[in-house]
């Protein structure tokens, strides 16, 4: 079902004005303008319901619609004659192009990273996915991550937590890590409070080797100003990714606009679920100080990713299982 | 039914850090991440509710 409004009146003579209306739709009609009136040009428009005519265009309708070549024909035989002043009449006039609107945002794909890695964790019977990053410590064997990666939050700590450093496509070229002793701070196990949604696993030696001393282990900062720039890292595996590869986002870090009581920062990025506890580096790549960790999002299509302000209580955790 | 590792808390930090010892052999863990369940583990829900999702009714529990 269409609707049609004339939406102006005609400098054209009224032969003209047919011209432009015969071309139109066809159901659409233009309303004949007083002769003497050339201030404004003849315009017809017609509202269409749009979800009818792509309801309307089946597969077969389009192999089997036949080309308008005759109605604009039609149309040339009855333009014969007419004053072409008429047509071609007023000032040059061009309008720009428009490039197609792409997301701006798209976790970028990376090279593994021999310190970077995939989790996977047990909690509640089902097994689940995470991301994580070897960190310097004096055992060599600590691994941090989001908080909600291995502890309910609040609640009990998570079973058969494995890291597998530098995961790519289901390779574990470092070998699977597991986990002897999991750290968080008492606001996540005993409220969940998102502001301290970071944890630290120390992992078992593996072939006589610890994990630092296989796979390298990154600086940490706490207490560092807000507003930093960071590199994100992480293996999201929720649409549109498969967690198979490593990806990244990096930005200025900003305050949590919609929760503005904590301190929790964000930066652009669009990674998803499974990038949870993939870590955040000061700076522009994978050397830098780890300061942060993906924690969470807004909504079903996120363009931020949040992580918490590493302060002294997340200090005093990373450094108790740092020294076990 | 799986083990739960409930929190303990640690002798250095003990206001503010918990922490759980392991009670499974690394042995164990690693022979439980077969092929097929590192495939089918799913990731957590990272995501909060964005402000327009929240239930208005418990936004505003007096109306």
């Amino acid at each position: 079902m269409t609707r049609t409004k004339s939406l102006a009146t005609s400098l054209l003579s009224l032969s003209a004005a047919a011209i432009l209306a015969l071309s139109a739709a066809g159901s659409a009609t233009a309303a004949p303008a007083p002769a003497e009136d050339k201030s404004a040009p003849s315009v017809t428009g017609t509202a269409v319901e749009s979800a009818g005519a792509a309801d309307y265009w089946t597969a077969d309708r389009m192999l089997t619609a036949v080309p308008a070549d005759q109605r604009a024909n039609r149309a040339v035989q009855r333009s014969l004659g007419l004053d072409r002043a008429l047509v071609a009449k007023g000032a040059p006039t061009t309008v720009e192009p428009l490039a197609a609107k792409t997301p701006v945002l798209k976790a970028a794909s990376e090279s593994p990273v021999a310190h970077i890695g995939k989790i996977f964790f047990t909690q509640g019977g089902q097994n689940y996915v995470c991301s994580g990053n070897s960190v310097a410590a004096t055992n060599k064997s600590t691994v941090s991550t989001a908080g909600h990666c291995l502890n309910e939050g609040p609640g009990a700590f998570v079973t058969n937590f494995v890291f597998v450093p530098a995961y790519n496509n289901g390779a574990a070229p470092y070998g699977k890590w597991a986990a002897k002793a999991l750290y968080a701070p008492a606001q996540w196990t005993g409220q969940g409070n998102i502001q301290y949604d970071t944890g630290f696993a120390v992992v078992s030696p593996l072939n006589g080797r610890t994990l630092a001393d296989t796979v390298g282990a990154s600086g940490v900062q706490f207490n560092a100003a807000r507003g930093l720039t960071y590199k994100a890292f992480g293996y999201p595996a929720a649409s549109p990714f498969n967690g198979q590869t490593l990806k990244s986002c990096a930005g200025t870090a900003t305050n949590d606009t919609v929760n503005p009581g904590g301190t929790t920062q964000g930066i652009p990025c669009d990674m998803t679920g499974g990038s949870s506890g993939g870590p955040w580096f000061v700076g522009s790549s994978s050397t830098g100080k780890q300061n942060s960790v993906n924690s969470y999002g807004y909504g079903q299509n996120s363009t931020k990713m949040y992580g918490p302000y590493w302060g002294t209580v997340i200090q005093q955790t990373y450094a108790t299982a740092a020294a076990s | 039914m799986p083990p739960r590792q409930h929190p303990d808390r640690t002798p250095a930090h003990p206001e503010t850090v918990s922490h759980s010892d392991v009670s499974q052999s690394a042995g164990e863990i690693l022979a439980y991440w077969t092929e097929q369940r590192m495939a089918e583990a799913t990731p957590p829900d990272l995501r909060r509710p964005a402000p327009d999702d929240a239930d208005p009714d418990a936004a505003h529990p007096g109306s």
